[in-house]
């Protein structure tokens, strides 16, 4: 394995997840270990693999139930019935795909079923609400959600589906001004949440019925464009079931959470996509995007050269490391980059633009007025609108 | 402020949860007689002429015995083709104008190869000899795999005539005078891969148009009958999709719940409905351009007529499948615009376009609008909304609806007072899609029973009430699959019964059983072309009334909850199906009415008075009461 992956691969769980119970924590995982120290050396790194693997598995149903697959949840989630105590946000989401596959009392069953970890029991909490609420029980739900029915933030305000649950039982109840209140606040919390183009529809009802035509036609785009992102997604979680070492379904999906500004949710999709291609230039090209994106020029910088590595002619790959090279003040490097673009085959392309202009920014900032006015005429010959000064 | 909880608006009757909800039962815990809530004790709602003795029945099904052996053919049992899950419908028309309704089922064939090989299906008629015995009776000749039939008087010549759609194929079938359906005039699209022609060569890559609902309506009031042409989706006939859509590493399976099933709609390209002017001959034009000028094509199943504003013309409800529905507002000149999402009708409440199988109005809350039911897919419930004067409220959670019906994939639907208590009962026909829904895990069946709710909306309070199968016979009790459905009095006792297209099977006829009420039967009818002036062509009411509503007021004791109960005269109800003209009025308590009135298409109102109930009347436009008989 590449030694720049492993890490990644590692930290995302994808490789060096251990084997074994999943929720029981440090159960047939502690290593033989001497001193206090490395005793709690050796326990830290349990509990941080513990929480890791539980983050993947809750992930994962996730988008297993995104995709209807409840069966598959069921099944996996009876697989670890006798492990305990369980993570509540997993039990949570068993509870749910058995309510999919067979109804409200096996949902029932399931949250009753085994013990949580306490700091995740708000969880179960939370499902019984839903399970209330897909029951018609819409009484019942608010009371588990609301200490008094004039409250205006759920019992567990932290959570975005406690929000979400509350604002959808009083709607449901013919409030719609109450629920708006509540589904406002968990689009807030949680805009790219499968139920986000939902409660923004609910939302320009809830507008359009105050005659706010406005802010009923903002909300309303706002949930058309949610709502073809998670059809995106969607499907891009099928593909990447239905075709795991296909690379391009795993690219597209890291890219939905690029663009959803996610980059440690991009960061897990594209370690997956790298473990399977290592050598696959596009990914490690969108690996230095999510890097960037979190600010991380290091990791960005090494996941560019490693694109450029499978790709030397990669444009992007090549002008973001000339780039961090330059904010680094190591110029030779980023001038050096942004050469090899504007003199290379793709020079004319129009991902190459940007490089034109950065390389005479640099010439005219390291004092080559001459060579950089000739790469700015370039950049202007080839489209370029921008001024040479920045 | 612990009294908030409870809510006490609610009051929700009958079983939690599922399908199958077990009977409500009496505090001694025995099946309940009837499923009438304690609340629903009022005089007035109360069918007072039923003997109370007698053991409770529903619909009897005696489609065997009173000679209806239709039988379904809907592709192959695996389903590989999203058309072969869509089954047929059934239309309720007077042939040769005895006074009966006789039934015309749409039919498929049993796989896609044998559509393109030939020779296609045939309509299958059956007539009734006025007691509501069924003989089959010649087809009109017919090829090909057919869906979706409407009827009407399209040539306003006092018969009831008849349009049906498929795939690649409308036809319009003109009732001659020995009562025969004759193929009319083809309104077919320019486009030469439109029609599909069994046995007749085909390239791949040409999808056929694809009909499935119709919906007949007078958009322009002009006294002669449009069209509206629900379609579906473009699907090739010769090389459907099997397992995934799309190729290489994007292509996307074709799979629900982890099971491979048949490719659509979702992936598929939906085809754009169309808007048919007709001439009044029989023949139409297509006016889709002007009528429909910013349609969004949307996998239409079904579509209803209804007036939306109350201003006398007919705006259209657009029930899609997967993508958000239609409320097309009439301009009064037959142009539409769709104001779903602002009359709040276009998703369901939680925001979602859900997929729409099928639609029926009425009058449920029984304040003279109407409201209407939409069946959806299984995971959605049936929706019911309540008319507002600025929209729509939607009232499928307080009636406790998504409980009850989210494990059902319903299709067709009606809002009809069945047994005649004055509160209208919503029907339904289900049955999944997939037979891979008998599979584990998947929160659903493949077979499933037709369901019948009793509804009542008093003030804040909702209540719900399954009506459970009285025995092996109902037509609630079996776990079949059904698709269209129409209702009509076909053995002219006055009550309304329930026709179902099951698919892949044979079709069921519910025989209204729930004993004697007071009812009032009323047929609307308007000038026949040879009895119109000359010269003004707006302002007409067609020969069927298509549009007139009814509104006619019960009269009570006193003390007792006064109400006024709305019907308007439309065939196009359910799913792919056509139901009879006769409006049914169940008086409960009530012996009498202290007014009934009329205001017909062409805009004039007839106030007819006080009545008695138990009787059949027709009324024509301008000369009041024409015709009327006792019920027995």
């Amino acid at each position: 394995m590449k030694r720049a992956l492993r890490p990644l691969l590692v930290a995302f769980g994808v490789v060096g997840a251990l084997e074994g119970a999943l929720f029981a924590a440090g159960r047939a995982q502690t290593a033989d270990v001497s001193s206090p120290a490395q005793r709690g050396e050796e326990s830290k790194r349990i509990e941080r693999e513990r929480v890791e693997r539980e983050r993947e598995l809750v992930e994962r149903w996730r988008d297993t139930l995104l995709i209807d697959r409840p069966k598959e949840v069921l099944a996996e989630a009876e697989k670890h019935a006798a492990d305990a105590p369980w993570n509540g946000e997993a039990l949570a989401l068993a509870a749910r795909a058995a309510f999919m596959a067979r109804g409200r009392d096996e949902a029932l069953a399931w949250l009753a079923r085994t013990p949580v970890a306490p700091e995740t029991t708000a969880w179960i909490e939370l499902e019984r609400a839903r399970i209330e609420l897909e029951s018609d029980e819409l009484p019942k739900a608010l009371a588990l959600l609301l200490r008094d029915a004039n409250e205006r933030a759920p019992k567990l305000a932290p959570y975005p589906d406690a929000w979400l649950y509350t604002g959808r039982a009083w709607t449901r109840l013919g409030e719609t001004a109450r629920g708006a209140a509540f589904l406002a606040r968990f689009v807030e919390l949680a805009p790219f949440d499968v139920e986000a183009p939902s409660a923004l529809h609910a939302l320009a009802q809830e507008a359009l019925a105050r005659n706010d035509g406005a802010a009923a036609t903002n909300y309303l785009r706002r949930a058309d464009e949610h709502a073809k992102w998670q059809s995106y997604r969607r499907v891009r979680v099928l593909q990447v079931r239905e075709s795991p070492d296909e690379p391009l379904p795993r690219l597209g999906l890291a890219q939905l959470w690029l663009q959803a500004r996610d980059a440690e949710r991009a960061k897990r999709v594209l370690a997956e996509l790298l473990a399977r291609c290592p050598e696959y230039a596009a990914g490690w090209f969108h690996l230095g995007e999510a890097e960037r994106l979190s600010d991380a020029l290091p990791a960005a910088l090494e996941a560019y050269t490693k694109a450029l590595e499978f790709e030397p002619e990669h444009v992007l790959a090549r002008h973001n490391r000339g780039t961090i090279h330059r904010l680094a003040g190591r110029t030779s490097e980023a001038r050096s980059d942004y050469e090899r673009i504007v003199d290379g085959p793709r020079a004319a392309d129009k991902t190459a633009l940007n490089s034109h202009l950065a390389l005479a920014r640099l010439l005219a900032a390291s004092g080559e007025p001459e060579a950089a006015q000739r790469r700015y005429a370039r950049y202007r010959e080839l489209g370029g609108a921008e001024a040479l000064a920045p | 402020m612990k009294a908030s909880w409870s809510v006490g608006l609610v009051v929700f009757v009958g079983a939690c949860g599922g399908e199958e909800p077990a009977p409500r039962t009496t505090a001694s815990g025995s099946p309940a007689a009837t499923a009438h809530a304690p609340t629903q004790t009022a005089a007035a709602d109360a069918p007072s002429a039923s003997d109370s003795s007698a053991p409770r029945r529903d619909l009897v099904d005696e489609a065997a015995a009173r000679g209806l052996d239709y039988v379904n053919r809907s592709g192959e049992p695996g389903k590989r083709t999203v058309l072969e899950a869509n089954g047929a419908g059934v239309a309720v028309l007077d042939l040769h104008g005895d006074g009966d309704l006789d039934l015309v089922f749409t039919q498929g064939c049993p796989s896609l190869a044998a559509l393109l090989q030939g020779p296609g299906a045939d309509l299958e008629i059956f007539h009734n000899d006025g007691a509501g015995k069924f003989t089959r009776a010649a087809g009109p000749g017919l090829s090909g795999w057919w869906n979706g039939v409407v009827a009407g008087d399209l040539d306003n010549d006092g018969d009831a005539d008849l349009i049906v759609g498929g795939f690649g194929a409308l036809r319009v079938l003109l009732q001659n005078e020995s009562g025969e359906l004759v193929p009319g005039p083809e309104p077919m699209p320019n486009d030469p891969h439109a029609r599909l022609t069994p046995g007749e060569a085909r390239e791949a890559g040409h999808p056929p148009l694809w009909v499935t609902s119709l919906a007949l309506l007078d958009a322009d009031t002009d006294g002669v009958l449009d069209v509206y042409v629900g379609q579906y989706l473009e699907l090739d006939p010769v090389a459907p999709p099997v397992g995934k859509l799309g190729s290489g590493p994007l292509a996307a399976p074709c799979e629900w719940k982890g099971y491979e099933v048949f490719c659509g709609p979702h992936g598929m390209k939906p085809q754009p409905d169309r808007f048919l002017r007709g001439v009044g001959d029989g023949s139409f034009v297509d006016d889709t351009a002007r009528a429909l000028p910013n349609h969004v094509a949307g996998f239409t199943l079904a579509v209803a007529p209804f007036d939306f504003e109350g201003d006398g013309d007919t705006d259209l409800y657009v029930a899609n499948d997967s993508v958000a529905n239609l409320l097309l507002l009439n301009d009064g000149r037959g142009s539409f615009t769709d104001v779903a999402y602002s009359a709040g009708v276009a998703v369901s409440m939680d925001g979602r376009a859900e997929a729409g199988m099928g639609v029926a109005f009425g009058d449920v809350d029984r304040d003279g609008d109407q409201d209407f039911a939409l069946t959806n897919f299984s995971g959605e419930p049936t929706a019911l909304y309540f008319a507002t004067p600025r929209g729509f409220t939607n009232e499928t959670f307080r009636f406790g609806l998504q409980r009850e019906s989210r494990a059902l994939l319903s299709w067709s639907v009606h809002l009809t007072d069945f047994d005649g208590d004055g509160w209208l009962e919503l029907a339904t026909s289900n049955g999944h899609v997939y037979p891979q829904a008998d599979l584990a895990d998947t929160g659903t069946t493949y077979g499933q029973r037709a369901t019948l709710w009793r509804l009542t909306a008093r003030g804040a309070e909702r209540t719900l009430a399954r009506i459970e199968p009285h025995g092996a016979d109902s037509v609630l009790a079996p776990r079949l699959g059904a698709r269209g459905t129409a209702v009509g009095d076909f053995d002219g006792d006055g009550a309304p019964d329930l026709v179902l297209n099951r698919i892949d099977g044979p079709a069921a006829l519910g025989m209204n059983r729930f004993g004697a009420a007071n009812r009032l039967v009323v047929r609307c009818v308007g000038p026949l072309r040879s009895e119109r002036a000359e010269g003004a062509t707006a302002g007409r009411t067609s020969a069927d009334a298509l549009g007139a509503r009814v509104i006619l007021v019960p009269a009570v004791e006193k003390g007792a909850e006064e109400h006024a109960l709305l019907a308007r005269v439309d065939t196009s109800v359910g799913y792919q199906s056509s139901s009879t003209p006769w409006l049914h009025f169940g008086l409960g308590a009530s012996t009498s009415y202290t007014n009934l009135r009329v205001i017909w298409p062409s805009g004039k109102v007839e106030e007819l008075g006080p009545g008695a109930a138990g009787r059949r009347i027709t009324i024509k436009e301008g000369r009041g009461i024409v015709s009327e008989e006792k019920l027995p």
